[in-house]
């Protein structure tokens, strides 16, 4: 019976679930307040750019605009970990908008259909999943910068029976059409917040880290809160280019040197790929990574992966009558 | 040795669930199906002895059962007597803007649901429990609602046997089994004195002591103008733009489904016509949680409007 016993528990033995916990990095804390935040205006979102300065600028008071950060994991790995942000209710529709490193295209979590020719190289340890929600400041039940918290408030019946409320102002809509979801990790999260009658009210935000990368311990992000409804802020033409809204946050640097970035491969001096320049050869207009991979199908070194739908250039070539 | 492991596990799971079977009796006094209905009798204008296709109407006050729309029963912690014309559950504090309260039910049932007939004729008109047979149905819909019942091509379903077949090719059916708006053994409300009951169980309904049943029969349209009689028979608990969408050679509807928040929203589907509960039907439990003495839920308010 013994035996028995020790056969049973020891399959459980040889793993303990450790690679799977981000270490702490003493550079990001795991509990933030990033303070108040400015709303980035309908008129400097005309030719916005996430990466321009204007976009980054603080305004008189000090309140961020567009802000790269990144949040570590706690020494405890039971403790909530996440930031929260604050800013004043316009009168009108607000967009708050999160985008968790890295890149949501790449050849795990790909949007692409299986008919593309391509799908993109891939680190699957670099990925952040940060949840977003958005709130009045006064149903906040977190302590910012100390403890994280939400924007559930207990209803307790006429019998007694408590109900939890949620008061959450940031409604996000999932496949399903219901209410209450959030993105997969790597994905830009985003919700338009009314305050019609909540002008000059304090409104806080939340990122719940939801998922630390295992490469590094930390969740590089940018974050941006803009005049409007999202639907018009964010405008990504066919659904795919939602990453390019907020660009570079994949390491929070945004500054991928010249030569880097206009280099064919973007690698790294150690030769790792850099996602900030691949992200940014994906958005940019003049060299989108598709037609990248089109001008180096044969190179194998190419961030590239043939999808098996491109036709060998033998073929295609035999299919014109060369 | 393997059951010994088997026990060992089980005893890690000690249940405390606080969740039963709520048991009561939904009481309709006959005056909710007492109505003036509609009777459709297609026209012979050029006297060819074949229908062509008006219709004549007549009116008449029958007490049928087959009147009751589908009853929502819900439980509920508290009755609320002053926010509307009609009893209501309690409500929690409004959170959105022009909508009032959830009313958090711990639990709810339906005697008779909303169900797809075969027809898009009967979309959102049609609840379970009400008819024996197919002919009975159709006879329903012909001399109480005087909205005969059309098929695709907008020709009168005649007899039973038509819709019999309609159904088996719709639903790849086999049986009368398979389809829950018939069966004699299926008809939920009986006739006792002055009313028409039935039993209802609220399944897994957190029981607590001194809370109320509350719900309310969602009666039939039922206009008796020529010019709106087409509009009879639909149900306002019913979204029409719901459920599965229908897509077959020359068709193409929505059967309709019930919506989702009726007993978190009661009054948002409270209408004109319409029973309602008295908010009296109180429930007790005793130490164990065994629900003690009989519920009956009275729906004797005739919601009339305000």
């Amino acid at each position: 019976m013994v035996a028995t016993l020790l056969l049973l528990l020891a399959p459980g033995c040889d793993r303990d679930g450790g690679y799977y916990v981000a270490d702490p990095n003493s550079d990001y804390p795991f509990i933030q307040d990033l303070g108040e935040f400015r709303i980035i205006s309908a008129e400097e979102q005309e030719d916005f750019s996430s990466l321009s300065d204007e976009a980054q600028a603080e305004d008189e008071l000090g309140r961020k605009g567009v802000y790269y950060g990144g949040l570590g994991a706690p020494a405890d790995p039971s403790y909530y970990g996440g930031a929260t942000f604050n800013f004043l209710g316009t009168g009108g529709d607000v967009c708050v908008v999160v985008d968790p490193e890295a890149v949501f295209w790449n050849q795990a979590q790909s949007p692409q259909a299986t008919t593309s020719d391509y799908l993109y190289l891939d680190e699957t340890r670099d990925d952040a999943d940060l949840d977003l929600d958005v709130g009045l400041t006064a149903y906040y039940t977190g302590s910012p910068g100390v403890e994280m918290g939400g924007f559930e408030l207990v209803y307790s019946d006429p019998s007694g029976v408590d109900h939890n409320l949620s008061f959450s102002e940031c409604l996000q809509i999932g496949y399903t059409r219901l209410p209450g979801s959030h993105s997969g990790r790597s994905t830009l999260e985003y919700c338009t917040v009314g305050t019609r009658a909540l002008q000059g009210v304090s409104m806080t935000g939340v990122l719940d880290t939801f998922l630390l990368p295992i490469n590094d311990g930390v969740a590089h992000y940018a974050l941006g809160v803009f005049e409007g409804n999202c639907t018009d802020v964010i405008q990504p033409p066919l659904g795919l280019d939602y990453e390019c809204f907020l660009q570079r946050e994949t390491d929070g640097a945004r500054d991928i040197p010249d030569e880097q970035a206009t280099d064919d491969y973007c690698k790294d001096p150690d030769n790792e790929w850099n996602y900030a320049c691949l992200e940014q050869m994906y958005c940019d207009k003049t060299k989108k990574l598709n037609e990248y991979c089109e001008d180096h199908f044969d190179d194998e070194d190419a961030p590239c992966i043939d999808n098996g739908v491109h036709p060998p250039a033998d073929d295609a070539a035999a299919d014109v009558g060369l | 040795m393997h059951a010994l492991y088997l026990a060992i596990l089980g005893c890690s799971n000690p249940e405390a669930v606080d969740e039963g079977d709520v048991t009561a009796k939904v009481i309709l006094p006959k005056a909710a199906v007492t109505r003036t209905v509609v009777r459709a009798e297609e026209e012979d204008l050029d006297g060819d002895g074949e229908g062509d296709g008006t219709y004549a109407y007549t009116y008449e006050e029958v007490t049928d059962p087959r009147l009751i729309g589908p009853v929502y029963v819900g439980a509920f912690s508290a009755i609320d007597e002053l926010s509307f014309p009609f009893t209501h559950p309690a409500m929690g504090p409004q959170i959105n803007e022009g909508s009032y309260g959830d009313t958090y039910p711990y639990g709810g049932a339906t005697v008779g649901r909303l169900d797809f007939a075969c027809y898009e004729a009967l979309a959102c008109k049609v609840t379970t429990g009400r008819f024996s047979d197919y002919d009975s149905l159709l006879d329903h819909f012909k001399n109480n609602i005087g909205v005969p019942v059309v098929d695709g091509n907008g020709e009168e379903v005649l007899n039973g046997e038509t819709m019999r077949e309609r159904c088996y090719d719709y639903f790849y059916a086999t049986s009368d089994e398979e389809m829950a708006f018939i069966g004699e053994e299926r008809l939920a409300f009986s006739e006792e004195g002055d009313n028409y009951v039935a039993d209802v169980v609220l399944h897994h309904t957190n029981r607590i002591d001194g809370m109320v049943l509350w719900g309310f029969m969602d009666a039939p349209e039922l206009r008796t103008t020529a010019a709106e009689v087409a509009l009879n028979g639909a149900f306002t608990t019913c979204d029409p733009n719901g459920g599965n969408i229908v897509e077959k050679y020359n068709e193409a509807f929505v059967e309709g489904r019930a919506q989702y928040d009726i007993l978190n929203s009661p009054s948002t589907y409270v209408q004109p016509g319409d029973w309602v509960a008295d908010g009296k039907a109180v429930v007790h439990f005793d130490s164990e949680l065994n629900q003690t003495g009989d519920v009956e839920l009275n729906l004797n308010f005739d919601y009339e409007g305000e």
